[in-house]
């Protein structure tokens, strides 16, 4: 069987089309018309996009459970500066008291600081071990030496020497910023870019402290370092007197160990925690699972749409979502992103395989009707094939409607014939009727000639040769058996016309009436014949 | 109807293939394959290999689809420590790199079934470009596990501007400090003249010994053991204790540029890539620094000895992995950085030797080109000593890396308790040269005793 959509389509339009034909064209109008209606519905449900909501809704979870997260981790790390702070004032104080110098006194004094730091090194050793952090430091508004040019501020910062995962229990610390005896008298190594103290203005540490018990730095380059952090820190309190500060350090490397998501599902995902800037945003882009992390020295910008916010870092675009949280006044801003191109590639499958399926279906369904196509209508064309061999004989084909169809066309089978036997002794008879009538007329005709005045006749014969052609029309009007009335209609003149003509024709063949004038056509015509 | 059933199907069959070759394998540009990686190559401020990695990651690694992740700098036994926790699931321990530099004695520790046979990915021809010596150290069982990228020699760092001072005071110069044996006697020397204050550091206790006993014809390691009973271990063991016992030489924990910062040790002997953490000032306690003068001279020898040096520096090796994707850009990576450009620019900015002959050979002829004063004397030091010195390889056996932190461990145990009783019995009046001989033979002794 040839099937050719076109073909199809006219012979359906000339009422020629087999049954097959129609029945497969309509199957696969109805399967195309209900995949149709489906995907128009998934598309109006937002099925028929699986990967863009299936990507949004993802990331709106991870984006609750990424604030909430932080949320939680930096206010027990501010619990912790805040222990933290509190152990440190008491030993201080204590340290003050036991030998019986003031606070100012420390200035310049590099035993009396190098002592302290020994002292205060414990603390500072347990807060980084306890604290979820990368690095832990107190710093005080003294030094061992103010004639230095750049301020410094004497303390100690310890920092992890080789951070490779979020759990820090096994990993070493070093001293970043300190006395180096106090590295040697805890078997702890100096940092590459360790320095004996800090500079004065690496922490504003009055003026956050009006309002809030902690504050929650921006992302800033870690002093000597290719490393970048923010830190969460919180005063030291002497008399009532803000006599320096001390938190914990949050490199962008613990950043990433500790929040890169590690699922599958989110191996391109990037969290960030955001500080708000100019034109947009700073902070710590956190890399996914596969390691990939955009460059963030850059202001990172954001466009705002329905779906996500498109970000722009460097020449990298990220597409997210963002969530601003405030933590005892300190803004925040944590987003959830993924590489766009990452994003558009995901989006890009998802409808290749909805088109690949959807043709897969189209397939399907094709072959579908083209089988019950078959299976449908091969027995009706057998019952029929079957029905033109076995003449009155037969076999039901166990298909109802077909069956019937068969039974009711072999009754009017029969009433045909029967009507066909009457019909043909009926044109039999008129027929015999008809042949009868013509040999009346022939014989009727003949007995007229005789009656018939010859030289009349002759000058009948003569006078329609003279006829004009309205004349001899009208003539073969009346010799076609039109009345006079009907001439007048057939030819659309008037009646005084007809009449007009009427007394010429007579007078031109020599007859006084119609009746002689029909007499005279008739024995012309048969000797015509 | 069969034809049309027949076409369907070659469709269906079409469009599988089609989907399927989504996810053929391959690097590709569109898709980057990121490699996580340790090393040891520079510090937590600047690393010469990141800055390599950088620029890998801007050409090669983009055009083909890698991207090198540096997630650790660090110290090598740091990261053997790291490494080792983190093979042994130790709980809290970091998952594995897919990359990581380190030495020859790691191997043992992952497990040679799980690291990457390099040779899979370079041609005969390409393994025939490295030093002889390099390649072959990183052969395990006929497996390339560890591909050279950048090899070390150990040299004397001095601290020139403040051991001037002492010198001029003592009337010696650097000449003295050509030999071990003068170099142990300045440590005693200025021990004294700066009233108790050490000058010298080894940083590899375990090499002084090594290349000592190869000077003088013996080996540390025989079978696997520590030879500790040999003669050469005796005389090499003499001068370092007597500088030890006396006090002037450096037996703390820690790394000698931390001293070296803070000018609490003036010299040492370590890898030339040591070089990076050397500043060119001091800090002292009340955070006034000093810019000082470096000097680079050669590894000091043994009076009666041959000159004997080691070659040392792991090198690159990478996790199998069962996406073969990873497994090529490691390679791919390997071949850029070895290759003996881009590895000369890496090597001469962390103070190493080029692995690839062609490079290596060539050391000489760019020294002078070299920007950096320090880094052109360290390489021309390096010069002068390659035709004289012999280069020893580190030894390689089961436990090597335990045997050689246990060695130095009690080598320092044993001498600090020495140098502690000695300063007691001197307090009280004991003849300090008999009660030096007798501490330097009784230390000896309780090492040995030790390993028996």
């Amino acid at each position: 069987m040839r099937l050719g959509f076109k073909q199809l389509y006219k012979g359906i339009k000339a009422g020629s089309s087999t049954l097959r034909k129609r029945f497969l064209i309509y199957v696969i109008s109805a399967t195309v018309t209900c995949i149709t209606l489906l995907l128009l519905l998934l598309s109006l449900f937002g099925v028929m996009n699986p990967t863009k909501s299936r990507i949004e809704n993802y990331i709106n979870s991870q984006l609750d459970s990424y604030a909430v997260q932080i949320e939680h981790d930096v206010e027990k790390l501010a619990a912790c500066s805040l222990s933290f702070s509190g152990e440190l004032q008491t030993l201080i104080d204590n340290y003050l008291d036991g030998n019986g110098i003031s606070f100012d006194e420390l200035k310049n004094n590099v035993e009396a600081l190098t002592e302290l730091q020994k002292q205060a090194y414990s603390t500072v050793y347990t807060s980084v071990r306890v604290a979820s952090c990368s690095g832990a430091f107190y710093v005080l508004n003294t030094t061992v030496n103010d004639t230095l040019s750049a301020g410094h501020s004497n303390g100690v910062y310890i920092k992890f020497a080789n951070l490779c995962s979020d759990n820090t229990v096994n990993t070493k610390v070093s001293l970043f910023r300190g006395a180096s005896e106090v590295a040697r008298d805890n078997g702890i190594n100096l940092y590459s870019t360790w320095q004996n103290e800090m500079l004065t203005d690496a922490f504003d540490k009055t003026e956050v402290f009006s309002e809030k018990s902690y504050a929650l730095s921006v992302v800033v380059n870690i002093p000597d370092t290719w490393e970048r952090a923010r830190y969460i820190y919180s005063p030291i309190y002497l008399d009532g007197q803000i006599i320096g500060v001390c938190g914990f350090e949050l490199s962008d490397l613990y950043m990433q160990l500790s929040y890169s998501p590690t699922d599958t599902e989110s191996a391109h995902a990037i969290y960030a925690l955001l500080d708000k800037a100019k034109n947009g945003y700073t902070g710590q882009l956190l890399s996914n699972r596969s390691g990939f992390i955009p460059p963030t020295s850059d202001i990172i910008t954001v466009e705002r749409h329905k779906a996500f916010n498109e970000y722009q870092c460097g020449n990298y675009t990220l597409i997210g979502k963002e969530r601003e949280l405030v933590i005892d006044e300190n803004p925040i801003t944590v987003a959830m992103m993924l590489p766009k191109f990452k994003y558009v590639s995901a989006v890009r499958e998802g409808q290749t395989n909805i088109i690949a399926s959807f043709i897969v279906i189209l397939a399907i369904a094709i072959c579908t009707s083209l089988w019950l196509s078959k299976k449908y209508i091969t027995p009706i064309v057998k019952s029929i094939s079957r029905f033109k061999t076995e003449k009155g004989e037969y076999t039901p084909s166990g298909i109802a409607e077909i069956d019937g169809m068969i039974r009711l066309l072999a009754e009017q089978e029969e009433a045909f014939e029967l009507e066909k036997k009457e019909l043909q002794a009926t044109i039999e008879q008129t027929s015999n009727e008809n042949d009868e009538a013509r040999r009346e007329l022939a014989r009727l005709a003949y007995s007229r000639k005789t009656e018939v005045d010859p030289e009349a006749y002759q000058q009948f014969i003569a006078g329609v040769k003279t006829l004009t052609p309205m004349e001899k029309t009208v003539f073969d009007c009346y010799v076609d058996g039109k009345s006079v009335k009907e001439v007048v209609e057939l030819l659309s003149v008037k009646e005084t016309t007809v009449r007009f003509h009427n007394r010429n024709i007579y007078s031109k063949l020599g007859v006084n009436s119609l009746k002689q004038l029909l007499l005279y056509a008739t024995i012309m015509k048969r000797d015509e014949e | 109807m069969k034809k049309i059933s027949v076409l369907v199907l070659a469709g269906l069959i079409l469009l599988s293939c089609l989907v399927g070759c989504a996810d053929e394998s391959g690097l590709t540009p569109n898709d980057p394959v990121t490699l996580t990686m340790w090393h040891v190559y520079g510090s937590q401020t600047e690393s010469p290999l990141n800055d390599s990695i950088n620029e890998f990651n801007r050409t090669v690694g983009r055009e083909k689809g890698i991207v090198v992740n540096v997630v650790s700098v660090s110290s090598s036994s740091e990261i053997d420590e790291a490494l080792t926790t983190a093979a042994k699931n130790t709980p809290g321990a970091p998952s594995l790199p897919d990359l990581f530099t380190a030495y020859p004695r790691v191997a043992e520790i992952i497990g040679h079934e799980n690291l990457l046979d390099w040779s899979k990915y370079f041609t005969e021809a390409e393994l025939s470009e490295f030093v002889d010596e390099f390649i072959e150290e990183g052969y395990f069982e006929e497996k390339l596990l560890m591909m050279p990228i950048a090899k070390s020699t150990e040299l004397l760092f001095l601290n020139q501007t403040l051991f001037d001072r002492f010198a001029v005071e003592n009337e010696l110069d650097t000449n003295a400090l050509t030999s071990f044996e003068g170099l142990f006697s300045a440590c005693k020397s200025f021990y004294t003249w700066s009233n108790g204050r050490d000058m010298f550091q080894i940083n590899d206790l375990y090499h002084y010994f090594l290349t000592g006993m190869e000077a003088n014809g013996e080996h540390l390691i025989e079978n696997g053991r520590l030879n500790l009973d040999a003669d050469s271990f005796k005389k090499v063991w003499q001068p370092m204790a007597s500088a030890g016992i006396y006090g002037g030489l450096c037996l703390g924990n820690g790394y000698a540029s931390d001293r070296w910062k803070t000018g609490e040790v003036i010299s040492n002997v370590g890898s030339t890539a040591g070089i990076l953490y050397l500043r060119d000032y001091v800090t002292y306690p009340d955070s006034t620094t000093e810019d000082i003068e470096t000097s680079i001279l050669p590894y000091p020898i043994f009076e009666n000895g041959k000159a004997v040096t080691v070659h040392r520096g792991g090198g690159l090796f990478a996790l199998k992995n069962e996406d073969e994707r990873k497994n090529e850009a490691a390679s791919v990576f390997a071949k850029w950085i070895t290759e003996a450009n881009n590895n000369l620019d890496f090597v001469t900015s962390a103070g190493y030797l080029p692995v690839k002959r062609e490079a290596f050979d060539g050391l000489p002829e760019i020294t002078d080109g070299i920007e950096n004063e320090k880094y052109r004397l360290l390489y021309s030091t390096v010069n002068g000593m390659s035709d004289e010195y012999t280069y020893c390889d580190i030894p390689l056996f089961e436990g090597a890396s335990d045997t050689q932190s246990a060695f130095e461990k009690n080598v320092k145990s044993v001498l600090n308790k020495a140098h502690a009783e000695y300063l007691d019995r001197v307090s009280l009046g004991e003849n300090t040269e008999a009660v030096l001989n007798e501490l330097i033979t009784d230390s000896l002794e309780e090492l040995q005793a030790l390993y028996d």
